[in-house]
């Protein structure tokens, strides 16, 4: 990570962000008996059996949880890739459980960077054209600024010299970093990432936690879902998931 | 300077080069058929035009039992709507070429070979007119004869003698079905050469053409039947009289296009199933980008036009092959017909109408083809997508054929040992609608080569 916190703020958080934040009292994200029912026989399987939950802006929380215990799904719900079954979930004072399909995308291009285990870079584009295809869709600043924007990320989490190649042509964990690249792109100020370090070897897995811990110091939300312990001790905040309920 | 969502396309379109070739063949080839079509149908069109232009084609012919002469062909001339009268003299007979080879010829005397006015006869090389015992053989009938110019042929007489006449020219004659349809030769020969071969003196075909204007069947009948009561009131038994509605091979020719037209628009609709398999399974294999696409904020309709963009690029690399080869295939379509026909192409095989057509095409029809299966790809939630393997979210096994199946498979199993083709069979039942196209395909193909 760079060190400079004006460049770091000046990348990842933009000053409306900043003035949300200082000014809202209220939860940046608020979870109100959310229930999530995946169909099929027998009546489906209930992922999320009435979650409510509240989470403050600019605040690190750590979800962990058994395999199956719907920790992913909380993530999915949260940043409208998935639709629930019933209840609500707020985001910003955004109602997320009321969006559609469409509705859901464009929100989440402006409001939810998402990072995943499996990374889910685009192969056949190079680092920065990973970085910059949110910016593309968002329709944000011109194809010049996207690009000296993508530059930027890339710099700041340390993989600028990788810009132009290819997704395969670098490890794991810059990989990973790609990803978390692209998802803070249009500076989102939440950032949802599914067991981001489940793919990373533990020095790795370090570097990407500071990465992440760098960018709720910037005032970003970050909710992260993880086996790892450790880095579970690094968050504000741990919840564990069981059985669709919150310990 | 270009955007991302460009690069993906540009790369998703060069990154697989055999699918991008088999999609950009299959449009091709659709459009190849139709831009043919339509050239060859206007250089067709535009020859029998020019060529029948010049021959002053008949309205109408009456045929007599008696001779008659030229002063009572052109008094034919007082008729009301007669425009142009002519005659000639037909001889059906058996002629031997020098390579002692027999075939059907009709030889022709016309009125006056120096002012021949109706159905007319061009000269194309050699003498004209012919003189005594020569003989002028139509362009598209020497091959028939297996003759050139200055060789001599034989003709037998109604009494089995045989008459020898030395070919001096050719000729083109338009106003007949053309020769090689017919497996008969045209020649022309003066008035004694004809009664020298054992015709009747004088002529017994007259042939005329109507005034500007009139073009109704009706009024081309009330002609003809003045004619008809003109020659009987003179004393001459009218064997037939017809009105000549249009040139003998306009039909043959607007029938073999509409063949072809026929075969170009079986052929478009082939390409569009191979253009919806083979977005369809594009689109199956990028399931998972569309997942990460939707994931990072991109709405179905930007997705959507990033696909269809790719498919116009597919249609505009297609138009790069279809526009030179059907611009070649309509030339050779129409030279080899206007051939066969004996009439000359001389137009342009460039044809504006046909390339616009073609682009029109090329951008339409791929792209509305592959909206289904690109909305259908595209109605997947992200979560759905991004769990994909790369292999769609069926319903497999909720409806009978796949039970069916599921069934065969246990009794296979069990009894067989075949599991691996029970899989490959059950594999083939999953995505249907494909194997429905992609049968219509081989069918549709297996009938065009048919035809």
């Amino acid at each position: 990570m760079q060190s400079s916190q004006t460049n770091s703020t000046n990348l990842f958080t933009s000053p409306a962000n900043v003035q949300q934040q200082d000014t809202s009292a209220d939860a940046f994200i608020r979870l109100v008996d959310v229930v999530k029912v995946y169909p099929g026989r027998a009546g489906g399987v209930k992922a999320l059996k009435g979650i409510s939950l509240e989470i403050n802006r600019g605040e690190f929380l750590v979800i962990t949880g058994r395999s199956g215990s719907g920790k992913t799904t909380l993530i999915n719900l949260l940043t409208g890739l998935d639709h629930l079954t019933s209840g609500e979930i707020w985001v910003n004072g955004n109602p997320v459980h009321k969006f559609n399909e469409e509705q859901a995308a464009s929100w989440r291009g402006k409001n939810a960077g998402v990072v995943f285990q499996s990374f889910h870079l685009i192969p056949t584009l190079t680092v920065l054209q990973n970085v910059t295809l949110p910016m593309d869709f968002a329709g944000r600043g011109t194809i010049r600024q996207r690009q000296e924007r993508g530059l930027a990320l890339l710099k700041q989490l340390e993989i600028e010299t990788h810009a132009y190649k290819l997704p395969s042509q670098v490890s794991g964990g810059q990989q990973q970093r790609i990803a978390i690249a692209r998802s803070l792109a249009n500076d989102s100020p939440l950032l949802a990432a599914d067991e981001p370090t489940g793919s990373l070897d533990s020095s790795t897995a370090q570097t990407v936690v500071a990465i992440f811990k760098e960018l709720v110091k910037q005032g970003k939300t970050v909710v992260l879902v993880t086996h790892d312990h450790d880095l579970a001790n690094e968050a504000d905040r741990v919840l564990t998931l069981n059985d669709g309920q919150i310990q | 300077m270009f955007s991302a969502q460009f690069f993906k396309v540009l790369n998703d379109v060069w990154s697989n080069k055999t699918r991008t070739l088999l999609i950009v063949l299959s449009i091709a080839a659709g459009l190849t058929a139709v831009g043919t079509v339509i050239s060859a149908r206007i250089l067709l069109s535009e020859g029998i035009d020019q060529s029948y232009g010049s021959v002053n084609y008949a309205n109408g012919s009456l045929t007599t039992a008696q001779a008659f002469d030229k002063d009572f062909v052109r008094s034919f001339y007082n008729v009301a709507g007669v425009a142009e009268t002519d005659a000639r003299r037909t001889l059906s007979a058996r002629a031997l070429n020098p390579k002692n080879k027999y075939s059907s010829i009709f030889i022709f005397s016309l009125l006056d070979y120096k002012d021949n006015r109706v159905n007319k006869v061009a000269s194309i090389d050699g003498k004209w007119p012919p003189d005594r015992h020569q003989i002028l053989i139509d362009r598209a009938s020497l091959s028939l004869l297996d003759a050139q110019v200055g060789e001599t042929i034989r003709i037998e007489t109604a009494s089995g003698d045989w008459r020898s006449l030395e070919i001096v020219g050719t000729v083109n004659e338009l106003s007949q079905p053309p020769a090689t349809l017919l497996g008969a030769a045209y020649s022309y020969v003066d008035e004694e050469t004809l009664e020298w071969l054992g015709a009747p003196s004088g002529f017994n075909q007259l042939y005329f053409t109507v005034k500007p204007g009139v073009t109704s069947t009706v009024e081309k009948k009330k002609i003809l039947e003045s004619v008809v009561a003109k020659a009987e009131n003179a004393g001459y038994t009218v064997v037939t009289s017809v009105v000549i509605e249009e040139v003998p091979i306009n039909s043959i020719i607007q029938t073999l296009l509409y063949i072809l037209s026929a075969i170009g628009i079986l052929s478009l609709f082939l390409s569009i199933f191979l253009i919806i398999n083979t977005i369809s399974a594009m689109v199956t294999q990028q399931t998972r980008q569309i997942g990460i696409m939707k994931a990072v904020g991109a709405r179905a309709i930007q997705i959507l036009w990033m696909y269809l963009f790719v498919v116009i690029f597919f249609g505009l690399l297609a138009l790069v092959v279809s526009i030179p080869l059907s611009t070649v295939g309509a030339a050779l379509l129409s030279q080899y017909l206007g051939g066969s026909f004996n009439f000359k192409i001389a137009g342009n095989p460039i044809q504006t109408i046909s390339i616009v057509i073609q682009i029109a095409i090329a951008l339409l029809v791929p792209t509305l083809a592959s909206l289904v299966p690109l909305i259908n790809g595209l109605r997947i939630s992200a979560t759905q997508a991004l769990s994909s393997a790369g292999t769609n979210q069926t319903n497999y096994g909720s409806n009978p054929i796949d039970r069916l199946l599921s069934g065969a498979n246990v009794w296979f199993t069990r009894y067989t040992l075949v599991r691996p083709w029970i899989l490959a069979v059950r594999n083939m039942f999953r995505q249907k609608v494909r194997l429905g196209l992609t049968l219509i395909t081989l069918v549709a193909c297996s009938i065009s080569n048919l035809t």
